[in-house]
């Protein structure tokens, strides 16, 4: 099950540039929120394929316990069944756009086995989409436990 | 003739291959200049934390910035700056390790390990956290659009 509610406060001053309906706000809001889909689905499926395509190669991923993760190893954890997704819930999803960036962020309950054991409480969760060549990739994510 | 052919293909390549490579150096050069910009203003921004100047902060901090503390709570430029100016945030001391850096061409993602002192609302921290900052060049000037802060596990 895929659940996302999503609120995006995007202003026009805030895409600025080079102009085009594939830079207009509502364009890119569109763009990012098909990423994210996308990415939440591969991680449900275990899709190393389409993660390692969104994936930039240099991407950091922080763990709610801190614990930092490269490309490769979040790629070799799904793969190995070290970390899987049993369950994907975003609420109160919200993107800020400057134009060939995009900050997601919003709270995550999703079900992740991690390491031998299961988390879903409630985590902030940071994602930084940067658009290179053409292609929006996935650069940071960033989880925090809520009232830790 | 065919000689004449392969030499003007040869030259064709190397051509190419200069061009590439002056790209790619100029690529370098952008990226390596952007760190620097941005350390530069990071170091402005942890003088600022440390003084409780909300007038650096103030013109640092994107309008829209998303600032996630360590206990998961979001807050907006306003509340950070109203934080500082009431004593609601204060860091006595600052700590940074292991900084790196990844630049995207008007994009900086700046990640590291915080053990500064943190008074918030009357707790004090100084436990290692991961932190995130998203600098974006807007108007010529680098913005902090996200601060994200995470606790490491004992």
């Amino acid at each position: 099950m895929v659940m996302i509610s999503i609120a995006y406060p995007i202003s026009a001053a805030q895409v600025g540039g080079r102009g085009g309906d594939a830079d207009s706000p509502a364009s890119i809001k569109k763009e990012i929120l098909r990423m994210e889909d996308t990415r939440d689905r591969a991680l449900l499926r275990r899709d190393t394929a389409t993660l390692d395509h969104l994936f930039a190669d240099d991407m950091a991923w922080t763990s709610p316990n801190g614990e930092v993760l490269t490309k490769s190893q979040i790629l070799s954890n799904l793969k190995t069944g070290k970390e899987t997704f049993p369950s994907i819930v975003h609420n109160n999803v919200q993107l800020h756009i400057y134009q060939n960036t995009a900050v997601v962020f919003g709270i995550t309950t999703s079900r992740v086995f991690y390491n031998g054991s299961f988390r879903n409480k409630p985590r902030r969760f940071t994602n930084v989409w940067v658009r290179r060549d053409g292609e929006w990739k996935l650069v940071d994510h960033q989880v925090t436990l809520i009232g830790h | 003739m065919r000689r004449g052919l392969l030499l003007l293909l040869l030259t064709n390549v190397l051509v190419s291959l200069a061009g590439a490579q002056s790209v790619t150096t100029k690529d370098n050069a952008v990226i390596e200049t952007e760190k620097k910009e941005v350390l530069m203003v990071e170091n402005e921004v942890n003088k600022a934390l440390l003084a409780g100047d909300t007038n650096v902060l103030s013109r640092i901090y994107a309008d829209d910035l998303s600032y996630t503390n360590q206990v998961g709570e979001i807050l907006t430029k306003s509340q950070v700056l109203s934080g500082f100016k009431t004593g609601n945030i204060r860091l006595p001391t600052l700590g940074r390790r292991q900084i790196r850096l990844y630049a995207y061409e008007n994009t900086v993602v700046l990640t590291g390990i915080s053990t500064s002192t943190l008074r918030y609302k009357g707790v004090v921290t100084n436990r290692p956290r991961r932190f995130s900052n998203v600098y974006v060049r807007q108007n010529g000037q680098w913005k902090l659009v996200a601060h994200t802060v995470t606790e490491i596990a004992e």
